[in-house]
């Protein structure tokens, strides 16, 4: 019930409705609709995880989706709103300014030399293992959507709505769960079909008519796409030239080392699944995100990440290897991927004698000088004038899943803190905002007109507290000196 | 049938942004006090995001007597701390003008140069004075900002407050009086620039979600009376 919860700060406002903070459950979002749902679609989609999947895959979904946990009811108990999970503050990112934003798409886009002249971030070069390893979770979490009976489309798989963390390895976090759509055999939807849903400009469907709303074959291209820009660390504006009618052709530069690999080599199974995924002709014909998870397996494991892989599993409750797809036969994509060999190391130290190091694991900054300016004045921060360094080096000897991965591979690109630490400090971190948060709400409440004895008890409660906390302080503090003092 | 090919190296068009702003004497004590505090906003509100910065160019040009470059056209998101101003001096419009259509032209060719497509650049102008300099003088400096046999000419939104009179800065629009707007009578300037602030990070974030469609609009700050604009790409 509305009435049972402490409703915080407004975080964001959108068409449908409002977010806000909950002070009292800090993991989780109260969404707030502006007009009246009906009850029964939004029933249907919070029950859909617990309902349509298996243990395995619902635990995928736990993990990597922020879906809707329960419905809000209000005094007349119409629903009113919904309880959301939060993204976990790994999914955030602190600039050099000390601002902290959500780890959106965007930032992995464009070249990562900009994004760490601009924000001070350290993100992982084009190519590198972090980001196909974001690509596999994203993909692991669609295959559970297509696998669910009846299966679940996102519907606008966005930079703002997929978020990204490589603290405890890749990992993705898709929010704005609740406008996803459950769809039957035929592929007819399960919710409210009067309900519309609009694609994120620059990361939509080309396919999905103006009005219509986006379907499984949207979330498809979404994975193909987010693939294309995030390994790449490219814009790839494609959409405005499908619509325009033509083939489009897409270079994806790869190191020149694996250019001739079965694997990442022209006509590599890949880019055929990137792009069958992309096609506007052909939307059917979009390959599953299965197809996806088989082939990022079988590339991450021949570049000797097959650790990256298993750190996936973990994060996402659990894994096993998946068999290499067949894919059906091509009706011929409007999209082709090319994969071209990326040119040489320019910059600093020159083009030759590169220093070896594996492409995949790079985390280096560089940066492709002509996509910043900086004009004149002391007061822009220029970009480094480095081309990136992922392209140079060997790529690690196929291993088995079982195998260690290849020797001389780098840590993670944003190193993590050891779990023990990194527990130890969200603890002490939510103990001091719960204090907090008690204090100033009791201050609320003595400086408010309300009833005295609602006033007393927050007061008695708040001094309680505190007792509690002096008595364990000096306890602590007198098992400390009292080997001191011979005791 | 052709094939359109698509590199690593393709960007989006980027649509500049040039902020105008009035640092006469009138403008001495609260409003520029306010205009140094909402300045450092206006620069980590639109630079903090990378899906803005990547689209938007922001430059400001502060006039009096003449007409300076504060911000050179840029990325926001490399932009480090933005320098104070200090009023002084009468209000000139025609320096404004003259100042705007050099450096616009200035900074598309060297954008282009470097491989930057262009939309129509904006320009909000922002006064709390009538202009100082002769009415004949600033007219014929407006024409040349306006006119329509300059390819780069600007979509100009006009905002005053204090002593600005509404005719003179519907004609700085180009006599497109839906985008010009006046202050209540006898608003407090401290209080309307960060308002203003506020509607312009509003419109400059909406028209950059525009971009990514591929048809570009000006978005007016939500304020009574303004419409969006529809803005063409550049050669």
């Amino acid at each position: 019930l509305l009435a049972d919860l402490e409703v915080g700060e407004l975080i964001a406002e959108g068409g449908e409705g409002r977010v806000y903070q909950l002070p009292l459950q800090p993991h989780l979002l109260f969404k707030s609709y502006r007009r009246p749902v009906a009850p029964w679609a939004v029933e249907d989609l919070v029950s859909w995880p617990g309902r349509a999947l298996d243990a395995q895959a619902a635990a995928r979904v736990g993990a990597s989706a922020a879906w809707p946990l329960s419905t809000v009811l209000d005094s007349d108990c119409s629903v009113t709103g919904l309880l959301v999970p939060r993204a976990p503050k790994r999914f955030s990112l602190r600039h050099r300014d000390g601002a902290t934003r959500l780890a959106s798409l965007s930032y992995l886009t464009t070249d990562p030399a900009h994004r760490a002249a601009a924000y001070g971030v350290r993100l992982p070069e084009p190519g590198a293992v972090e980001r196909f390893g974001l690509v596999y979770a994203l993909a692991r979490l669609l295959d559970a959507f297509e696998n669910g009976q009846p299966c679940a489309a996102h519907g606008d798989l966005s930079t703002k709505n997929v978020l990204w963390s490589l603290q405890r390895g890749p990992e993705v976090f898709v929010i704005d769960c609740d406008n996803s759509e459950r769809f039957d055999a035929t592929g007819a939807t399960l919710g409210d079909p009067g309900r519309r849903r609009a694609m994120t400009p620059n990361w939509e469907d080309p396919a999905v008519a103006k009005g219509d709303n986006p379907t499984v074959a949207s979330d498809r291209y979404s994975l193909a796409l987010i693939f294309l820009r995030v390994v790449g660390a490219a814009n790839y504006p494609i959409q405005a030239r499908q619509r325009s009618g033509e083939p489009v052709s897409v270079e994806f530069p790869i190191p020149p080392a694996v250019i001739s690999s079965r694997l990442l080599g022209p006509g590599a199974t890949l880019w055929e699944l990137c792009g069958r995924g992309l096609s506007l002709t052909h939307p059917a014909d979009r390959p599953p995100a299965s197809a996806w998870v088989g082939v990022l397996e079988a590339v991450l494991d021949s570049i000797g990440a097959a650790e990256t892989m298993r750190s996936v599993w973990a994060n996402q409750g659990g894994g096993q290897p998946s068999p290499v797809p067949s894919l059906s036969e091509s009706k011929g994509s409007d999209v082709r991927i090319h994969p071209v060999a990326a040119p040489p190391r320019r910059g600093a130290r020159g083009g030759r004698g590169l220093p070896v190091r594996s492409w995949v694991r790079g985390n280096s900054v560089g940066a492709v000088a002509a996509t910043v300016r900086t004009p004149s004045g002391g007061i822009v921060r220029p970009a480094p004038a480095v081309t990136p360094s992922w392209m140079a080096g060997p790529v690690g000897s196929p291993s088995g899943l079982g195998a260690a991965a290849s020797p001389g591979a780098a840590g993670p690109a944003i190193p993590a803190p050891a779990p023990v630490m990194r527990d130890v400090i969200a603890t002490v971190r939510g103990a001091v905002a719960w204090w907090l948060h008690t204090h100033r709400r009791t201050f609320r409440t003595l400086i408010s007109a309300g009833a005295r004895r609602q006033r007393a008890r927050a007061l008695a409660f708040c001094a309680a507290v505190d007792a509690a906390i002096a008595v364990g302080l000096l306890f602590v503090a007198a098992m400390a000196v009292s080997p001191l003092l011979g005791i | 049938m052709s094939t359109a090919n698509v590199d690593a190296q393709e960007r989006y068009s980027v649509f500049p942004f040039y902020v105008c702003l009035d640092v006469s004497a009138s403008m001495a004590g609260a409003p520029i006090d306010a205009v140094n505090r909402q300045l450092p906003v206006l620069r980590s509100k639109l630079g903090e995001d990378p899906a803005v910065a990547e689209v938007i160019r922001l430059g400001v040009i502060t006039f009096s007597d003449v007409a300076h470059d504060l911000l050179p056209l840029c990325d926001l998101s490399l932009v480090e701390t933005v320098p104070t101003v200090a009023a002084q001096g009468r209000t000139s419009y025609a320096a404004a003008f003259d100042h705007l259509r050099q450096t616009i032209e200035d900074d598309y060719q060297r954008g282009r140069a470097g491989g930057d497509r262009w939309y129509r650049p904006a320009v909000i102008f922002i006064s709390d004075g009538r202009p100082t300099d002769d009415t004949g003088r600033w007219r014929a400096a407006l024409d040349r900002l306006l006119d329509p046999e300059w390819k780069r000419r600007p979509n100009v939104l006009a905002f005053g407050f204090g002593d600005a009179d509404p005719a003179v800065l519907a004609t700085v629009t180009g006599s497109k009086p839906q985008r010009a707007f006046m202050a209540a009578e006898g608003s407090e300037p401290a209080q309307v620039i960060p308002e203003l602030v506020a509607g312009l990070i509003q419109s400059i974030v909406s028209s950059s979600a525009s971009v990514y469609t591929g048809s570009a609009i000006l978005v007016p700050p939500d304020l009574p009376s303004m419409t969006a604009i529809a803005v063409d790409p550049l050669d």
